[in-house]
């Protein structure tokens, strides 16, 4: 599999925001692109070689216009780095999931379809946003926040979902 | 059931009216408990489908029961007014108080339940009893900043059209025919349906959760405040209905190598439906409102890799309501008093249709920490005394949480979302 990491130029980690992760609507968000909902807390067990597909939420474009996406940012990041972000689709309701490794396991049909940022959602539709993901040893991501164009406007919007990398989950 | 309407309740002892001040704008400023807190909103409606503009909303508290402080069977006890608005021409109406006023209506956890009364000029009248539960420390920055239960911003929420008919029929147009769980589900002893889906028939929900960050939260866009003379109302315990199994959640595991736990933990709040009935008797009743109760302890559910149906109990009662403008209860309502503990697990045949999967690898868990989507229609088991069944909705939060833990690489899939949105039901499946 290459690496697109092209798409790393799009790529920002911010450190030290643990205060504002998990909050939907807290920054500059509209609500022309949707991310997350319910919140929620995802632990993956240490990868050995330390890269990880976190593929666990799906964008959806609200409008009747094309948004395009332009960034995707860690936020609340301990120990863990953001290597590309980029946009698949989702086939049969089912999206590539999170789990150590890049790439995924099995390289699903959607994996190979990805498009990295900045790239488009059109009108109505939805897609699994993809980041890869490196930590060394156990690590936190608060939350994701995507970075995307509406209206002329630049706007940013996270997902619910906080990221545990441990030793051992359970 | 006497006609003489509430038309004369506007005669009768003068109350003090909260005095409303500029509400903040912006929902990102926090809270203090001197702000304002938005408490329902609406629209009011004649019987020909007309907006009932200029019509007077009062919103009184209801009386707050714990374990030590309940009410005795024929106690009677006057609401309190939270405050009184006018419907603007549309007939919309938002209701919101200082946040200060609230804190002595509050119960153990930080819950405040009310009653929304809407009158007109010519007699008729609307009511909806609401419930406003503490807004999750994880889903507001003011939230998370409240010192305590005491002061924490409010859950507002969105009232359906209410339609202002005379009394005697103002219960019905303001409430859905109930349903009861058969009693052929009932032989498994699980009062959801034998097909594990009690979610395929959600019944129109009267009272919905306005969002965390909406900016009515702190008040924004309250209607014009009144001053309108009333006459006393209030309720009166008719009967104790004693505990009854009340839906927490339900986890499903179809798969091997995955495990699923529930946990209600203390301060749980639970969204629990109100029925009402103009006489009162058994199998008169029809769904309306809710109530916001919390549980005052912790109930773990046991881990299983199977199908859970999980309910705990709480102390139902049904109430007279009355006014000393007229003789009598101008109508009955059964609801929720508070938490009594206690749960019981039952294993439904099936689990419900999610298709909305993501996969989830090996030595990996997932814990869904706030989720409000799914209300189960029949989740409250008090049709043996009314007739029909009532609503529950208990949504994940920083109190209760359902994990799943993944031994082996599976799905796990969401019945309306995938499970990183806003899923409703989770299943973990291959």
């Amino acid at each position: 599999m290459p690496r697109h990491d092209l798409a790393a130029l799009s790529v920002v980690v911010l450190l030290g925001c643990t205060g504002c992760a998990g909050v939907p609507g807290v920054g500059s968000g509209g609500d022309e692109l949707t991310l997350g909902g319910d919140s929620g807390v995802l632990c993956l067990p240490v990868a050995e070689g330390g890269e990880y597909t976190y593929a666990f939420d799906s964008v959806q474009n609200t409008t009747d216009e094309t948004i395009k996406v332009t960034k995707v940012t860690l936020v609340g990041a301990k120990n863990a780095s953001a290597h590309g972000g980029y946009l698949a689709p989702i086939l049969d309701n089912t999206i590539i999931g999170a789990m150590p490794g890049w790439p995924p396991e099995g390289d699903p049909a959607a994996f190979e379809q990805k498009k990295a940022m900045p790239t488009d959602v059109l009108a109505r539709e939805s897609a699994n946003l993809v980041v890869h993901l490196s930590a060394t040893g156990p690590a936190d991501v608060k939350a994701v926040e995507v970075t995307y164009t509406a209206d002329g406007d630049e706007k940013t919007v996270r997902n619910s979902t906080e990221l545990q990398i441990r030793d051992a989950c359970f | 059931m006497h006609t003489a309407p509430l038309r004369a309740l506007a005669g009768c002892a003068a109350i003090t009216i909260a005095v409303m001040t500029q509400a903040p704008s912006q929902a990102s400023a926090a809270p203090t408990p001197s702000g304002n807190q938005g408490l329902a909103k609406g629209r009011l409606v004649h019987t020909d489908g007309s907006p009932a503009a200029g019509a007077v909303v009062t919103v009184y508290a209801l009386p707050s029961e714990t374990p030590g402080n309940m009410m005795k069977v024929g106690e009677r006890r006057t609401f309190e007014v939270l405050g009184q608005f006018r419907a603007d021409k549309q007939g919309r109406y938002a209701a919101a108080v200082k946040r200060s006023s609230l804190a002595r209506f509050r119960d153990e956890g930080g819950n405040v339940n009310a009653e929304v009364v809407a009158r007109d000029t010519r007699g008729n009248i609307a009511s909806m009893t609401v419930g406003l539960a503490p807004i999750d420390a994880q889903e507001s920055v003011a939230a998370a900043r409240a010192a305590s239960k005491a002061d924490a911003p409010l859950t507002p929420v969105q009232v359906a059209d209410l339609t202002l008919a005379s009394p005697e029929v103002a219960a019905a147009k303001n409430s859905t025919p109930g349903k009861k769980v058969s009693d052929t589900a009932r032989t498994t002893g699980d009062p959801a349906t034998q097909a594990g889906d009690p979610g395929s028939a959600q019944a129109k929900q009267w009272v919905a959760p306005i969002s965390a960050t909406d900016t009515f939260v702190d008040g924004a866009g309250a209607s014009d405040v009144v001053e309108t003379e009333m006459g006393a109302c209030g309720t009166t315990l008719v009967s104790d209905l004693g505990q009854r199994s009340v839906w927490v959640g339900g986890t499903y595991v179809t798969t091997t190598g995955v495990t699923a736990d529930l946990i209600y933990n203390a301060s749980s709040s639970s969204t629990l439906g109100v029925g009402v009935s103009t006489g009162g008797s058994y199998g008169s009743f029809s769904a309306s409102g809710s109530v916001s109760k919390s549980s005052s302890g912790t109930v773990n559910f046991a881990a299983h890799s199977s199908r859970q149906h999980a309910y705990t109990y709480f102390v139902y009662g049904k109430f007279g309501y009355w006014c000393d403008s007229r003789p009598g209860y101008y109508e009955y309502k059964v609801m929720a008093r508070s938490w009594a503990g206690g749960s019981s697990v039952y294993t439904p045949s099936s689990a419900p249709t999610a298709s909305y999967c993501t996969p989830n690898s090996a030595g990996s868990s997932f814990a869904k920490t706030t989720s409000t989507a799914y209300t189960f229609g029949t989740g409250a088991d008090v049709s043996g005394a009314i007739g029909i069944d009532l609503s529950s909705r208990t949504g994940y939060s920083t109190q209760t949480q359902a994990t799943f833990k993944f031994t082996y690489a599976r799905k796990l899939c969401g019945t309306n979302a995938l499970p990183g949105g806003s899923p409703g039901r989770l299943v973990a499946k291959t």
